[in-house]
């Protein structure tokens, strides 16, 4: 198992500076290495269960999320949303719930297809961030983890990737 | 008036996002606008763009992602800010978000990210729709019955469309008990497993 999943928008410069140091049991998915997006099939909850139907390397997305004990998502705040790069990886990974339903706080909300939940942290980016690009995002993070049944998320904000590097090294 | 309808949806076909477009479509014909189509999967910027630059209406319907917008229409709107921005825009946008849990208001983050989009763009905002229960949307009329409240949302969208004025963000179910929905639901996937030759304790599997 997986101690942390990195999912990341980074160039390969920025990237290279960082993940080199990560533990052997550490994984690291770079979104701009998933060149296709989910097509909304639902093949991974009706054809191939918890498995992406798109054999292009990046069909085990969910189990790689299955995996993971923390996931850490960093990523360029985009309208208060993560950026098309790493949305094209959390779409890939809806195979990790269920397409059934359950009620949660009187809404609406997928069921797990696991049993044991992970921590989920999300560092955005971006050079200027308006007050209200936060208020989406948090509001979107907690949403995402009503639905992949972690606690509560962790989020920050930083200028640029190098403020990331510094508050996590 | 022209109207730009846009699909957001991933799906080539038998989207949701189609058929309500394909509603609003006769809506806005019924009115006298010039009715034009769009689609985040064009990757040609230019054709996107342009297609927006000529509107005086554009509707963006999708379904909810992940909580948000589907990943290609999120690069396709990126894509088109800077050009958007560099020159002065008429468009009015709304936004028509369908998901598939029952509560239309947990579309309201999807419609917070258009709405940034079009600040960043230099469009104006119009407002939008979160509709719930989008699973059984392809199955009722939405002119009456259960889609009644639907259909009332989607003219009172057409008709502010055709002035460009705006709405206040309207979340809307279809009038039918959740749990019924919530066990049509499950029935359809379990048929749609059976039809890929699984069982349903199949589509419980586990791979870790």
């Amino acid at each position: 198992m997986n101690k942390t999943l990195w999912i990341h928008d980074l160039t390969k410069e920025n990237a290279a500076s960082f993940f080199d140091t990560l533990s052997a049991e550490d994984k690291v998915i770079d979104g701009n290495d998933v060149k296709k997006h989910c097509i909304g099939c639902f093949g991974c909850w009706t054809r191939t269960p918890g498995c992406c139907v798109i054999t292009d390397c990046w069909e085990n997305i969910p189990k790689s999320v299955a995996g993971a004990e923390k996931v850490v998502i960093v990523s360029r705040l985009v309208y208060g949303s993560y950026s098309p790069t790493v949305k094209r990886v959390l779409d890939r990974a809806i195979g990790y719930i269920l397409p059934f339903f359950r009620i949660v706080n009187n809404e609406m909300h997928h069921q797990m297809r696991y049993d044991k939940p992970f921590e989920l942290t999300v560092h955005f980016y971006g050079e200027s961030i308006l007050d209200r690009e936060k208020d989406i995002a948090l509001k979107l993070v907690r949403a995402n983890g009503v639905n992949m049944g972690t606690g509560e998320p962790e989020v920050f904000f930083h200028r640029s990737f190098n403020e990331i590097k510094e508050a996590l090294i | 008036m022209n109207v730009l309808l846009f699909d957001g949806s991933p799906k080539t076909i038998k989207s949701t996002s189609s058929l309500l477009l394909r509603t609003l479509e006769k809506k806005f014909l019924e009115k006298g606008a010039a009715v034009s189509f769009g689609n985040g999967r064009n990757h040609c910027v230019q054709d996107n763009t342009k297609a927006v630059q000529v509107s005086d209406s554009m509707i963006i319907a999708l379904p909810l992602y992940v909580d948000g917008l589907p990943s290609h229409l999120l690069a396709c709107l990126e894509n088109m800010e800077e050009q958007l921005r560099q020159s002065a825009q008429k468009a009015t946008v709304y936004g028509l978000v369908n998901c598939g849990f029952f509560e239309g208001h947990q579309a309201d983050g999807a419609l917070n990210i258009l709405r940034l989009w079009c600040e960043k763009s230099g469009l104006t905002w119009g407002g939008g729709i979160g509709l719930g229960a989008g699973g059984m949307l392809s199955s009722v009329p939405l002119d009456n019955g259960p889609g009644k409240k639907i259909g009332k949302a989607l003219d009172e969208l057409v008709e502010n469309g055709m002035k460009q004025k705006p709405i206040e963000n309207t979340f809307v179910e279809p009038n039918f008990p959740r749990i019924l929905y919530l066990y049509a639901a499950h029935l359809g996937w379990w048929r749609q497993g059976k039809k890929n030759g699984l069982g349903r304790k199949d589509l419980y599997k586990k791979l870790v």
